[in-house]
């Protein structure tokens, strides 16, 4: 059926007795052309772009090294993290103690500072001189003590996956928040998770080229079992001003789901706590706001981002960034094998050698034996550290 | 009147009391028109210079909207311009001409990216701090009576109408999509091409019937 036949039978089908196929495309074409909407690249007259600073500072009791990342907006088509080196970055207290930073990378300064220096109730402020002699401040911030993490915890709940639209169980975790009156009454927490998991299988021996011959490694159990932690992007605050008591049971934390394979052996949960003043709470507020909200671009109205820095020789200068201060709490919990969830397998796949498909590498090929059939896959199958793992045991593994 | 405040979850499930402020609208303006009636070329031209500014302020942050400072309200349009022509050449052929022109309504962009706790945020202009671009549109059509005759059982006119003559894309809405890591903007226009139509018209009587 060639194109001209295609088109006729097409029109005549859509336009059934006997109407000249000619005129009709003419009509449709002009009345498609007629009212087409148009959707067209916008470039917004914006003058230059905005090249303003962010500096994100903090100083945490509890945590040996301290970090200021300071960095500048970068244009929508190209937005990446562009650092700012070679600043003065220094913190200081009320009593003039003054601690100096050293740039460590693009753009973070770091420094351990000793505990003893970092006491609750004192005040501490930030300050940048940038290479181009700009200078900014950030406005004295109450160290805030903070309590023990009152208890960490789970429950099996189900969850419907975003993705694939399956509902399956997973374990969702809750912090209880247990205050005297005499703290602040807003706090956050950041989550450090870490899970152990193994690969397919241990490898027997690889070939390592077209010659097909055996190498046995030194241990083939080397590369089965990994540990990998990620700290959360989420943001987890809570804030009990509006209750009787400085407390609040059940504030949720992260959701782990049976799809993938982090609780199929040993997980663990570090959940370090922090109190906050207001500010530094609806900074973080904002933050949430903006980064967790669902469905894109157009669920919320846009927001000015709080800031507690400016510049020294210009008050008007828009300044991002907040500096903050807190002491911080910690507690972990481990979580077994649950019999009572069915966690799914981590998808590797696995084929099983022959001539014709593997005959041509690539090499070194890992070779799993299992009743005499030899089993390949690609390295992510056998070397559990492709996953982004470690085989060392973390020392707080129990 | 209310305004969404910053931040404001427009699908949230609470009651939208939480997700607005209360303040006051400010507009004023002055609207000129110069009518023709008489003559070959009648018409009007009128002209609008008007501003509607609205102020969300409160004793806190978080009562504010602009950080308390005035701002063009979403129907802020300072100048709007009018004509409608027509030109009869004889009793039965004329031309009629439409000329609409307003500034664009205001909107709040994304003017830059950043990074905190390394993740990226958007840097959001101040509210309506922008616009989108201007309206203009120009229309023309030609009438061509049916004869003149007095005794007739009905009268009909051909009328050729371009909408759009300039084929502008006046932006419907601005919206932004996040491809490939970066925010590329784009306009929507509903008509973004001149649109000829070509009518018959007939009514009872003669040429002068009503």
């Amino acid at each position: 059926m060639n194109i001209q036949h295609t088109y006729k039978y097409t029109v005549t089908k859509l336009f059934p007795g006997g109407v000249r196929p000619k005129m009709h495309l003419w009509v449709v074409l002009i009345i498609a052309l007629a009212v087409n909407s148009c959707i067209e690249p916008y470039f917004a007259d914006i003058g230059d772009e905005p090249e303003l600073i962010s500096i994100e500072g903090s100083i945490i009791k509890g945590l040996s090294r301290q970090e200021i990342v300071i960095s500048r907006t970068t244009s929508l088509g190209n937005p990446v993290f562009e650092p700012v080196k070679g600043c003065l970055v220094s913190v200081m207290d009320e009593l003039n103690n003054e601690f100096v930073f050293d740039e460590t990378y693009n753009g973070i300064y770091t420094l351990e500072i000793d505990q003893s220096s970092l006491v609750e109730g004192r005040n501490y402020k930030m300050v940048v001189v940038t290479p181009g002699g700009a200078h900014y401040e950030s406005e004295y911030e109450i160290l805030e003590s903070s309590v023990p993490v009152d208890s960490v915890y789970y429950d099996i709940e189900p969850s419907l996956d975003p993705v694939n639209g399956i509902e399956a169980d997973g374990l969702q975790f809750y912090v209880d928040l247990l205050a005297p009156d005499t703290v602040s009454r807003y706090f956050r927490w950041k989550i450090t998770e870490t899970y152990e998991y193994t690969s397919a299988g241990p490898i027997h021996y690889y070939y390592m080229d077209l010659s097909f011959e055996p190498v046995v490694p030194d241990d083939i159990w080397g590369l089965y079992r990994c540990w990998k932690t990620d700290e959360l992007e989420d943001i987890f605050l809570t804030s009990t001003l509006n209750l009787a008591t400085n407390e609040k049971k059940q504030i949720p934390l992260n959701y782990v789901s049976t799809l993938n394979d982090r609780l199929k052996i040993r997980y663990s949960l570090l959940v370090h706590q922090y109190a906050l003043d207001e500010e530094a709470y609806n900074y973080f507020m904002q933050n949430k706001i903006a980064t967790e909200g669902s469905g894109g671009l157009y669920t919320r109205q846009p927001q000015q981002p709080i800031t507690n820095i400016y510049n020294v020789d210009d008050a008007s200068e828009r300044v991002l960034g907040y500096f903050w201060t807190s002491e911080m709490t910690s507690r972990r919990i481990f979580v077994s094998k649950l019999p009572e969830l069915d966690v799914k397998d981590y998808f590797y796949p696995l084929e099983i050698f022959n001539m014709e498909d593997h005959g041509a590498g690539p090499f070194p090929m890992a070779i799993m034996e299992e009743d005499g059939v030899r089993i390949t896959g690609s390295p992510i199958c056998f070397d559990c550290t492709r996953r982004g793992g470690t085989t060392e045991r973390p020392d707080f593994w129990e | 009147m209310v305004e969404y405040k910053d931040g404001a979850d427009f699908l949230s499930p609470d009651p939208i009391e939480t997700q607005v402020l209360q303040g006051s609208q400010d507009s004023e303006g002055v609207e000129l028109m110069v009518k023709k009636n008489n003559d070959r070329l009648t018409g009007w031209v009128s002209y609008t210079l008007s501003r509607s500014m609205v102020l969300i302020n409160g004793l806190y942050e978080e009562q504010k909207v602009n950080g308390g400072v005035p701002y063009p309200s979403n129907f802020d349009r300072p100048h709007s311009f009018n004509l409608v022509a027509n030109y009869r050449i004889s009793r039965r052929l004329s031309f009629s001409s439409n000329i609409v022109y307003s500034t664009g309504r205001p909107v709040t962009l994304p003017v830059a990216a950043y990074y905190a706790e390394g993740r990226p945020f958007l840097l959001y202009s101040a509210r309506n701090a922008y616009r989108i671009p201007d309206y203009f549109r120009i229309d023309l059509s030609v009438n061509l009576e049916g004869n003149l005759k007095f005794k007739k059982v009905a009268h009909s006119f051909w009328m050729l109408n371009v909408y759009n003559l300039t084929g502008r894309s006046n932006a419907y809405s601005v919206f932004y999509e996040v491809e490939d890591g970066a925010i590329n903007g784009y306009q929507l226009s509903v008509f973004a091409r001149p649109i000829i139509t070509l009518s018959w018209n007939f009514k009872f009587g003669n040429y002068n019937s009503n």
